[in-house]
C-alpha cells in the first residue's frame, strides 16, 4: 500500500470514525502521569523510562484490537507496509499526527520516525536539574505503545527515541527494528 | 495539521483569534538570550514552548480512545501506589473491579481510598486547564464572583471544552445553603469503564470532580467536590458532582 | 528620543506572595521594586469591588515620583502581573503613556505564565517563587526589548 493510500485511509478514519475528545485533556493527563512518576522514582529518570514503556506495553497490547476495529486493516504484506500505516494511520487515528517515516536501512529492517509535532509534550519544560534533559525520554510510552500492538500482530521490534526536542535536540525521532516476525507455534504439549 | 512558520517568533497570541483585541501587535524583536544562567539545552531552532501559539491546541482534537487508555493506565498505576508492595494479604482485602470496555477484557483489582490518587490527578489538570479556558475566552471573560456566574462556567464552557457537550443539569440543595448539584447523565470517564459493582464508579468520576475542585478554587470559590453514582434505568452511568462551598463564599455572596 | 522602557516586571500569586521580580536592566537594585510591587498591592485590593465588568487591566496603579509607574493586570484566578515604567525623567515632550499602550506586554506575560502553568513539572506551589529557568528567560526578553508604539 503506498504512503498516499495510507494517509487517505487514516484522514478518512479519522474524520468518520473516531469520537474525538479535547487534545489538552490528554496532554495534561499524560503529563500528570510523567510528573507523577518522576515524583515516585525520586528522579530515577531511566526507571521513569521504563515505566512509562510498559505502560505504553500495556496499552499497546489493547489498542491494536480498538486500531484494528475501527480501520478493517487486512494484513500488512511487509515491515515497510507496516511502518506505512503505523505512521500515516495509527498515529493520525489516536494522536491525530502523521510523522514521517525516514532512515530505512538496506535491509528493510530499520527505520525512523520523525515527529513534526508530539502533542504528548505540549507545554512541556523538562526539570532543569542537569539530569532531565540527558536522561529522560518523555514519551516513552509511545516506544511501549508500538511494542506491545506489534506484538499482538505477530512482530517482535524494538522502539526507541534517538532524539527529543525537549532534550534541546533538532527533532524527535524514534528508531524502531523489527527484531524477528513471530511464527504461529503452538506451545509444547497442545496439537 | 502542521504549525505555521512564520519569519518572526511570535511570542504574544494570535490576535486574529480573538474577539476584541487589537488586530495587530508587532512582535518583539528576538534577541538572543544568553543560555549561560540555565543550564537547559533549547533546541537551536529556538522554538521554545513560548513560540507556540497557545491557541494552536484549541481546535485540535485527539482521539477519546487516546485518553481511555491513558487514564486506564494512570488508574492502574494510582492502584498500585496505594497499596504499595502487593502482598498477598493485601489482595484479600480488594473487593471491587474494573472492566475496561475499549480495551475488550481487563481486570483491575482496586483497593479502597484510591480515588484520592485520582482526585489529585484530576485537581492539577484542573488547575491547568482553567489557566488555559480563561485566558482564550480573551476580554469576553467576566472575572466571576457570585456562585451562580461560577457554577455556570463550569456546567457550559468547561464541561463543553473538555467533554464536548454541557454537563446535564445544576441544582441547589434545599437542605443547605452551601450545597449544589452538578449532574452528568453519562460522564465520559465512567463511558470507558464498565462497572458491575456501584461503588467503583465514583473512583472515576473523582478525577472529574478533581477538576471541579480545582476550578472552583482557582477562581477564588474554595469548596470540597466529591462525586456520587446515582444511577437510573435510563442512565446507568449517571453521577452527581456535589459542591459544597467553604463559609467564606457564602460569606461574600451575602455582601454582593 | 523617548526613553521609556521597562524597569520591572512582577508577579504576585494570588495569595500576595511574590512569584516573580525581574528588574530592567538586571543588576538593579531590587529593593525599592519589591517595595513599589508590595504598595501596588494595596492598589488592586482597593479598586478590584469597582472591576466588576472583568476587564483584568487595572491601568495605571501607582506613579512614583522619580518616573516610576507601576501599571497592573489582574488575571481571573487572582494572579496579579505588575509592571514597572521607567518613562525616563519625565519632562516636556516625554508623550504620557496611551491607554492600554502595556496590553500586549500583559498578554505576553500571561501567556507565559499560563504556558508554565500547564508544564506537568510546575509544582503549582503559591508560596515558592518560580524558578523556571524558561519562563525567567522570557520575561527577560519581555522586558528588555519593550519600547512604546510596538503595539497598534
Amino acid at each position: 500500500m503506498s504512503a498516499n493510500k495510507a494517509a487517505r485511509i487514516g484522514e478518512e478514519v479519522w474524520k468518520t470514525r473516531i469520537d474525538k475528545v479535547n487534545a489538552e485533556l490528554v496532554t495534561l493527563t499524560y503529563g500528570s502521569i510523567v510528573a507523577q512518576l518522576c515524583k515516585d522514582y525520586e528522579g530515577d529518570y531511566i526507571e521513569v523510562n521504563k515505566q512509562l514503556e510498559k505502560m505504553g506495553y500495556n496499552i499497546g497490547l489493547r489498542l491494536i484490537e480498538d486500531f484494528l476495529a475501527k480501520t478493517n486493516m487486512g494484513k500488512c504484506i511487509n515491515f515497510k507496509e507496516t511502518a506505512e500505516t503505523i505512521s500515516k494511520i495509527g498515529f493520525k487515528v489516536f494522536l491525530n499526527i502523521t510523522p514521517t517515516v525516514t532512515n530505512w536501512t538496506t535491509d528493510g529492517k530499520q527505520f525512523s520516525l520523525t515527529f513534526e509535532e508530539n502533542p504528548l509534550a505540549d507545554f512541556v519544560e523538562l526539570p532543569d536539574d542537569g539530569r532531565a534533559q540527558n536522561e529522560l525520554w518523555y514519551s516513552n510510552l509511545l516506544c511501549g505503545v508500538l511494542r506491545g500492538s506489534l506484538e499482538m500482530v505477530q512482530m517482535q521490534v524494538d522502539a526507541h527515541f534517538v532524539s527529543d526536542v525537549l532534550r534541546g535536540n533538532e527533532v524527535t525521532e524514534m528508531r524502531v527494528t523489527l527484531i524477528r516476525t513471530i511464527d504461529d507455534e503452538l506451545p509444547p504439549g497442545e496439537d | 495539521m502542521s504549525r505555521q512558520e512564520t519569519p518572526f517568533v511570535p511570542f504574544s497570541p494570535n490576535p486574529s483569534l480573538q474577539q476584541g483585541t487589537p488586530t495587530s501587535t508587532a512582535p518583539l524583536k528576538h534577541s538572543l538570550t544568553a543560555s549561560s544562567t540555565s543550564n537547559l539545552r533549547y533546541s537551536s531552532s529556538r522554538k521554545s514552548i513560548y513560540d507556540r501559539h497557545l491557541n494552536r491546541s484549541q481546535r485540535s482534537e485527539l482521539s477519546k480512545a487516546s485518553f481511555a487508555f491513558l487514564f486506564g493506565e494512570m488508574v492502574q498505576y494510582a492502584q498500585k501506589r496505594v497499596s504499595g508492595i502487593q502482598d498477598l494479604e493485601k489482595k484479600l482485602v480488594l473487593n471491587f473491579t474494573v472492566v475496561l470496555i475499549a480495551t475488550g477484557v481487563t481486570q483491575f483489582d482496586i483497593p479502597q481510598g484510591w480515588d484520592i490518587v485520582l482526585n489529585l490527578h484530576g485537581y492539577t489538570i484542573g488547575q491547568r486547564l482553567l489557566e488555559l479556558l480563561l485566558w482564550r475566552d480573551g476580554r469576553s471573560a467576566k472575572r466571576e464572583t457570585r456562585i451562580l456566574g461560577i457554577l455556570q462556567f463550569i456546567t457550559t464552557t468547561l464541561y463543553r471544552s473538555v467533554f464536548n457537550k454541557p454537563a446535564d443539569g445544576l441544582e441547589k440543595s434545599r437542605d443547605n445553603e452551601d450545597e449544589y448539584m452538578l449532574i452528568d447523565n453519562d460522564p465520559m470517564v465512567s463511558s470507558y469503564i464498565s462497572v458491575p459493582k456501584e461503588m467503583s464508579q465514583l473512583n472515576c468520576a473523582a478525577f472529574v470532580a478533581g477538576i471541579i475542585e480545582a476550578v472552583l478554587d482557582g477562581c477564588l470559590f474554595p469548596s470540597r467536590v466529591t462525586a456520587h453514582s446515582v444511577p437510573t434505568d435510563q442512565y446507568p452511568g449517571k453521577t452527581v458532582f456535589l459542591i459544597k462551598f467553604d463559609e467564606s463564599v457564602l460569606e461574600r455572596e451575602a455582601v454582593l | 528620543m523617548s526613553s521609556t522602557r521597562i524597569a520591572c516586571i512582577a508577579i504576585i500569586g494570588k495569595n500576595n506572595s511574590p512569584l516573580h521580580l525581574s528588574p530592567f536592566p538586571a543588576t538593579s537594585n531590587t529593593l525599592k521594586y519589591h517595595f513599589l510591587t508590595h504598595a501596588t498591592l494595596d492598589v488592586f485590593q482597593a479598586r478590584l469591588p469597582l472591576k466588576s465588568n472583568g476587564d483584568s487591566d487595572f491601568g495605571l496603579l501607582y506613579s512614583v515620583d522619580e518616573g516610576l509607574a507601576a501599571y497592573g493586570w489582574l488575571t481571573n484566578t487572582g494572579v496579579k502581573i505588575i509592571v514597572v515604567v521607567d518613562v525616563g525623567g519625565g519632562g516636556a515632550g516625554t508623550p504620557a503613556m496611551k491607554d492600554g499602550e502595556l496590553k500586549p506586554v500583559f498578554r505576553a506575560l500571561q501567556t507565559a505564565y499560563i504556558q508554565l502553568v500547564c508544564n506537568p513539572f510546575y509544582e503549582n506551589d503559591e508560596a515558592k517563587p518560580i524558578t523556571s529557568k524558561r519562563f525567567i528567560e522570557e520575561v527577560k526578553r519581555i522586558g528588555e526589548n519593550w519600547t512604546p508604539g510596538f503595539a497598534l
